[in-house]
């Protein structure tokens, strides 16, 4: 069935991109170009599920597939939208990009619409597996965010000096919608979101990039706010104020990677600074190496993510009364549920590239770490985790 | 005539499928030209690589290029680039698919490649190096030492 299954998709994907490669160009002013991908996870306890995998075969969690049109409207003013279809139910399908860009000049560009916001070096293309090693990019980053767009203006500048090109990126905008995790979806209010993205590249080989992001945001947890205004009714508002996701963060990114025609070398390091107690202080960096053997290349990447445990309030008193302790034993299971926990993970990858516009992968990631709410969500009525699991993946990446 | 050059087309796109690219690739040398006013301008090999991957660069020229296919795009990614063409693959969809650039343009022959070069004032392209090139165009860089 799952075969069967596979094998439609794949065949479909195949039919795809056979049709379509390379872009197709529809007339002078409109180009049609596209990505997609076909994953399938497997995660080896019954205990738990991790980013909706569980221990049962899935092709939905990160299966998609893609259209971008570029419609140039002048030779250096062009209108890009970007159509995603999701087969995951955390994700909704629909438009994705849809921005107005300008480019007076190669050294000059606006664009201005609904973007992906670029917090780390693939955040931007998370979709796009073709242009990443692995199949799932380290969770400890690329999932410790609540939102991937952005309504604003963007401006790059790009300078050359020597061997040395570089971008800086300045961003501006806000985000009004839904952001959604352990499949549910949750009203979200991003404001003041700004930005500033250095990109460096010396020869073509070595990458940096280093980045800032702060943003105002609120995020209503429905059943724990109704939870925060019944403990506020009853006077007791440093608890009240501890289940609410409202506040300013602050990201702070670096990554370096170095490509050359036998290898590859990657790392990343972030931190999120937050002063709301439901969204904790993390630290998250991964270090990772490739050997090329064309077109295979075989890679291991080692990731962390170490949080600054908030700790909860003590206004509620214990032992007074049973109303009380009631109260207050609601507050601290709801308050141990909302928190996040460390994980590390070691991941070993192969990336086989089958023509230059379709990559196959297969990947296994060894993790480490405690129940928490971007990491391990406990399965009802099954037994306890021993704070240890692997996924198994297996993909299909194409680009057209 | 026809056929063997068929099939020479065959074995090298065998060769490059079998990822042996790399090695096949050091064998053969490209030079880059250019359609510009003042034939005294050289490039060095950073200058080339910044204009072929979209990078800012102090020469204003538009790159154009070759299927990924052809062996021609092989040496120039082995020698001038330094990266597989499935890493410059890689690239090209993160810039096309996050909005910040696009690939150069592509031509299917050196024929077609040339004849857009010599007729585009501002263009510059790469072809093998015992490619005869029209007297207008200027070599702006060679992986030829000699």
């Amino acid at each position: 069935m799952v075969y069967t299954l596979f094998k439609r998709v794949t065949g479909a994907a195949l039919l795809t991109v056979s049709l379509f490669s390379p872009a197709v160009m529809a007339s002078d002013k409109l180009e049609i170009s596209g990505f997609g991908r076909i994953v399938a996870g497997y995660l080896d306890d019954p205990n738990v599920e991790f980013e909706a995998y569980t221990n049962q075969v899935s092709f939905t969690e990160q299966s998609l597939l893609a259209l971008q049109a570029d419609y140039h409207l002048l030779d250096n003013l062009t209108v890009t939208a970007q159509l995603l279809a999701h087969s995951s139910n955390e994700r909704d399908s629909g438009l994705e990009w849809l921005y107005v860009s300008y480019a007076p000049s190669p050294l000059w560009q606006v664009k201005a619409g609904r973007m992906r916001t670029p917090f780390y070096q693939y955040s931007d293309v998370i979709d796009v597996g073709f242009a990443y090693p692995w199949i799932s990019p380290p969770q400890q980053l690329y999932s410790a965010f609540l939102f991937n767009q952005y309504d604003g203006v963007s401006l790059i500048r790009r300078f050359s000096f020597g061997d040395f090109s570089a971008s800086v990126e300045g961003y501006y905008g806000v985000f009004d919608g839904d952001t959604t995790f352990q499949e549910r979806s949750y009203p979200t209010d991003i404001n003041n979101l700004a930005g500033i993205v250095f990109n460096g590249m010396f020869n073509s080989n070595l990458r940096v990039r280093a980045s800032y992001i702060m943003a105002d945001f609120s995020l209503d947890l429905e059943e724990i706010t109704q939870f925060s205004d019944l403990l506020r009714s009853f006077g007791f508002n440093q608890s009240a104020d501890s289940l609410t996701m409202q506040g300013e963060f602050d990201i702070y990114q670096l990554g370096v990677a170095y490509d050359s025609l036998d290898y590859n070398l990657a790392s990343e390091w972030m931190e999120i600074q937050s002063n709301t107690v439901l969204a904790p202080n993390i630290v998250s960096y991964y270090l990772s190496g490739g050997m090329v053997f064309q077109p295979v290349t075989v890679s291991l990447t080692f990731a962390d993510m170490i949080v600054d445990p908030s700790t909860a309030a003590s206004d509620i008193p214990f032992g007074l009364s049973p109303d009380l302790d009631q109260l207050y034993y609601g507050y601290q299971t709801i308050f141990a549920q909302t928190q996040a926990s460390d994980l590390q993970s070691l991941t070993f990858g192969v990336r086989w590239d089958a023509s230059y516009n379709i990559a196959f992968k297969a990947e296994v990631t060894h993790f480490k770490g405690a129940l928490g709410i971007s990491t391990f969500q406990p399965r009802e009525g099954r037994g306890d985790f021993d704070e240890s699991a692997n996924l198994y993946q297996l993909a299909m990446e194409f680009v057209f | 005539m026809k056929f063997l050059s068929h099939s020479r087309h065959l074995v090298t796109a065998i060769l490059l499928s079998l990822g042996s690219a790399t090695s096949l690739a050091q064998q053969y040398d490209i030079k880059v030209v250019a359609n510009v006013d003042n034939p005294a301008i050289k490039l060095d090999k950073v200058a080339v690589r910044n204009l072929f991957m979209g990078n800012a660069s102090d020469v204003l020229l538009k790159p154009v290029s070759l299927p990924p296919e052809t062996l021609t795009r092989a040496v120039f990614n082995t020698k001038i680039i330094g990266l597989t063409e499935a890493r410059i693959q890689s690239y090209w969809s993160q810039m096309r698919f996050s909005g910040r650039s696009r690939e150069p343009d592509q031509m299917s022959t050196v024929d077609e490649l040339l004849s857009f070069v010599s007729s585009n004032k501002g263009t510059v392209a790469y072809v093998p190096a015992d490619v005869e090139i029209p007297p207008h165009l200027t070599v702006v860089y060679s992986t030829d030492k000699l």
